[in-house]
């Protein structure tokens, strides 16, 4: 690209962070390639192009109404150059080869046409005016580093609410994913920890063993089959602390076990639910209903696989520092592990707060008595993840 | 992707009279208009044959006791009404060269698109370019490539040791290939092969991963312990996966593939579909027709909306709906349809497919009637 400007690049950029799709280069070389040579019609409206950035990028038809709109913002930024670069690339195709039985639609509009301050028509650009355009547009603009706690849409909406309907177009969010750690984020995480234990015969034949057999019996009789294998049952129970300090996480501590239970490879993990921390009982139900005493819901777990998963604040999130009640509460909660060290295997400790706030709370102390202790809302998205596939290395 | 070998073909070949539809599908009835019929294409019977030497494989036609080939009438076809996204989307999947995953509510025909691209370019050939690999839950990666026979290999080194088989050994007649393998093989500049992978989502959650070397550099070894050919493909194949987003699809396999969710498709376009499945029943009943759709539509948001009930509801069920009607209006021609449509409609069968939703359309119309009744009350 011409003065090293990487066109819709920063989209790119974009689209990989909020919605964690995973970057692959070769996409966007396939994007610019595309778009150089042509094959994308040219239209007043960019339909076509923005036709072609859904097919090539979007992933997931629930992120289609958050795609829509960071790609026309993206487009409303390089409009311009955009349009040049479709209109340049048009004519090198058409004398290039006779239209054999492509469907290309009928010849470019004239670029005269757009309005006044559109650039000349397009093959040689003068450098000269690029820089103009990239100066005016700011075209790539420096990438800002830390961006936690913002809702993303709201960034560029100050402006915005002059224009009505831009405005409507983009304070609104249609969709639930705006939590710093994504729904994919965390269904990738789970699945690290899913583990494989053998299950029934496939129709797969195990030839060294058939083969073996064969030298033991002296004639071949019948083959033997591999073992299926399959995601073992046991690998996860949750512990889920509701009310209190956790409320305004309900819906991050839902989100957890629901991908953990769908999409996450552990339809049956039990979910037993506390408040604080629990005493002798945890709850089967998020409203604290259908007491269950902690030692019958951990009569499945399997002392050398299990993977308890707690998710709790620890009294970081009102940032309680009185000592007595610190130590008051770290007393049970090591109770508590000690229980839970007792029949699982591991322990991992999700925290809501992010880690800067653990001083002198509960959470401080007791994270070395736990496997892990990790922030879910930490700012570097990729920790949940990090977390997990540790553990599952470990495990292995 | 390099720019000498892209070749784009169009899709589809229109038929000059009928925009947008498929030349295959359009025939002239006794008045000599152009109408839409499904395509029951007579298809010669062939064999696959590979070619060692070149490392390609096509197909043979079978020939009869007289020498002539042999020809099947295949199963009818149903006319693909492909509008404009889907149209872009062919396109576009031919110069990325990419596999395409498509995704949709069961019934919006994901897994047609495939096969209407391979009638469209290939008429009555189109069984020898167009390669079905359908996935089932214990479907492993490597039965889309090739299978050995394992068994039918020990049970003839057996023979051979006992004095009553060959003592040569063929290895490659252990070997068959499967539907990857074949579009591998097949698939040239000119005439692209069409694999259809459907319903990738059903089988265990690795085995997309599996695939990702086979749909990136579309080759494959077959272990030396087996036959230890390497299977190329000289022109990459178009590839259609289908997903019921039963499963999350692994971030590596999703990175590779383009994307396209079909959805409902607009009134008019539901017309033409309708105009293509059902002839004559747009023409004779238009009016009840867009009421039909009028209802269903309002029949999707409902479902859509009701938490007891997860069946949606799509083009196929529409149309499985409308041909039950359709068949009724043979036997009574004067049938009031309009009137019909109100209340519990008949065949609603096609269409409600929970207990949940049966007993609130139910409600509905029992709070209807009574509604009326006091009214009618009231005004007495």
């Amino acid at each position: 690209m011409k003065n090293n400007h990487l066109l819709f690049w920063h989209f790119f950029q974009v689209i990989d962070r909020t919605l964690s799709y995973e970057r692959g280069i070769d996409k966007y070389r396939l994007f610019l390639q595309t778009l150089e040579r042509g094959y994308i019609p040219y239209d007043e409206e960019l339909r076509a192009f923005k036709q072609f950035c859904r097919i090539l990028y979007l992933q997931d038809i629930r992120d289609e109404a958050r795609f829509n709109q960071l790609l026309d913002l993206a487009v409303e930024k390089e409009q311009n150059l955009l349009k040049q670069a479709l209109i340049a690339a048009r004519p090198v195709q058409k004398p290039a080869a006779a239209p054999r039985d492509s469907q290309l639609p009928g010849p470019p509009a004239p670029p005269e046409e757009e309005d006044e301050e559109a650039p000349p028509p397009a093959p040689d650009i003068d450098d000269d005016l690029m820089d103009d355009l990239l100066k005016e547009e700011g075209a790539a603009p420096p990438e800002p580093k830390t961006w936690y706690y913002k809702t993303p849409l709201l960034y560029n909406g100050i402006e915005a609410v002059h224009d009505e309907k831009r405005f409507a177009a983009t304070t609104f969010l249609h969709t639930d994913e705006y939590f710093s750690i994504t729904r994919r984020t965390m269904v990738k995480g789970w699945q690290f920890l899913r583990n494989k234990e053998n299950s029934v015969s496939t129709q797969e034949i195990d030839v060294p063993a058939t083969t073996f057999k064969i030298a033991q019996e002296g004639l071949f009789l019948e083959p033997v089959y591999r073992p299926g294998v399959r995601n073992r049952e046991d690998a996860l129970i949750i512990l889920a602390d509701v009310r209190g300090s956790m409320t305004p996480f309900h819906e991050l501590t839902n989100r957890l076990i629901y991908t953990a239970r769908h999409e996450g490879g552990h339809p049956r993990a039990p979910v037993y639910y506390f408040q604080n921390c629990p005493l002798g009982y945890v709850y089967r139900k998020p409203n604290l209903a259908e007491p269950v005493k902690i030692k019958e819901a951990l009569v499945k777990a399997n002392r050398n696989v299990t993977i308890a998963i707690v998710i709790s604040d620890a009294g970081a999130a009102r940032g309680n520092t009185n000592p007595t009640r610190v130590a008051e509460r770290s007393q049970q909660t090591k109770h508590f592990l000690d229980f839970l060290y007792s029949n699982c295997a591991h322990v991992i400790w999700l925290n809501p707060v992010p880690k800067h706030r653990w001083a002198q709370t509960a959470a401080d102390s007791i994270q070395n008595e736990v496997l892990q202790m990790a922030s879910v809302f930490e700012q570097e998205v990729y920790n949940f993840q990090d977390t997990l596939r540790t553990i599952f290395k470990q495990n292995m | 992707m390099s720019d000498n070998q892209i070749k784009i073909r169009a899709y589809p070949n229109e038929d000059p009279v009928l925009p947008g539809v498929s030349k295959w599908f359009v025939t002239k009835d006794s008045d000599g208009r152009h109408i839409i019929m499904p395509a029951e294409p007579e298809c010669p019977v062939c064999d696959f044959a590979y070619d060692a030497f070149t490392g390609t494989g096509n197909f043979i036609p079978r020939k009869d006791g007289l020498g002539k080939p042999l020809i099947i009438k295949s199963k009818p076809i149903a006319p693909y009404i492909p509008d404009e996204n889907l149209k872009e989307l062919v396109r576009l999947v031919q110069i990325l060269q990419r596999p395409v995953l498509l995704k949709g509510e069961p019934g919006s025909g994901k897994t047609q698109l495939a096969k209407s691209v391979a009638f469209d370019w290939y008429g009555p050939e189109y069984q020898n370019h167009f390669f079905e690999w359908q996935v089932k839950s214990t479907s492993k990666a490597v039965e889309g490539l090739y299978h050995f026979d394992h068994v039918a290999r020990l049970r003839n080194s057996q023979l051979a040791k006992n004095g009553n088989g060959e003592d040569k050994e063929d290895l490659q007649q252990y070997r068959s290939f499967g539907p990857l393998a074949k579009a591998f093989l097949t698939s040239t500049a000119d005439k692209p092969s069409i694999l259809l992978i459907d319903e990738i989502d059903k089988a265990d959650i690795d085995f997309p991963n599996d695939l990702l070397l086979e749909l990136d550099e579309r080759r494959f070894t077959i272990p030396a312990s087996e036959t230890g050919e390497t299977i190329e493909a000289r022109y990459p194949p178009l590839i259609f996966i289908t997903s019921n987003d039963e499963r999350e699809l692994p971030e590596a396999f999703l990175r590779r593939c383009l994307f396209m969710y079909i959805k409902f498709p607009s009134e008019e376009q539901v017309t033409r579909i309708i105009q293509a499945h059902i002839p004559g029943l747009v023409e004779k009943q238009g009016s009840f027709v867009a009421k039909a759709i009028k209802t269903f539509n309002d029949l999707r948001d409902k479902i859509r909306n009701n938490p007891s009930d997860n069946k949606r509801v799509s083009t196929s069920e529409l149309l499985d709906w409308l041909r039950a009607y359709n068949y009724e209006l043979k036997d009574k021609p004067d049938m009031d349809l309009e009137k019909d449509i109100e209340v519990l409609p008949l065949y609603y069968q096609a269409l409600l497919k929970t207990y949940a939703s049966v007993v609130q359309r139910e409600k509905e119309l029992e709070d209807k009637q009574k509604k009326e009744q006091e009214d009618k009350l009231a005004l007495a």
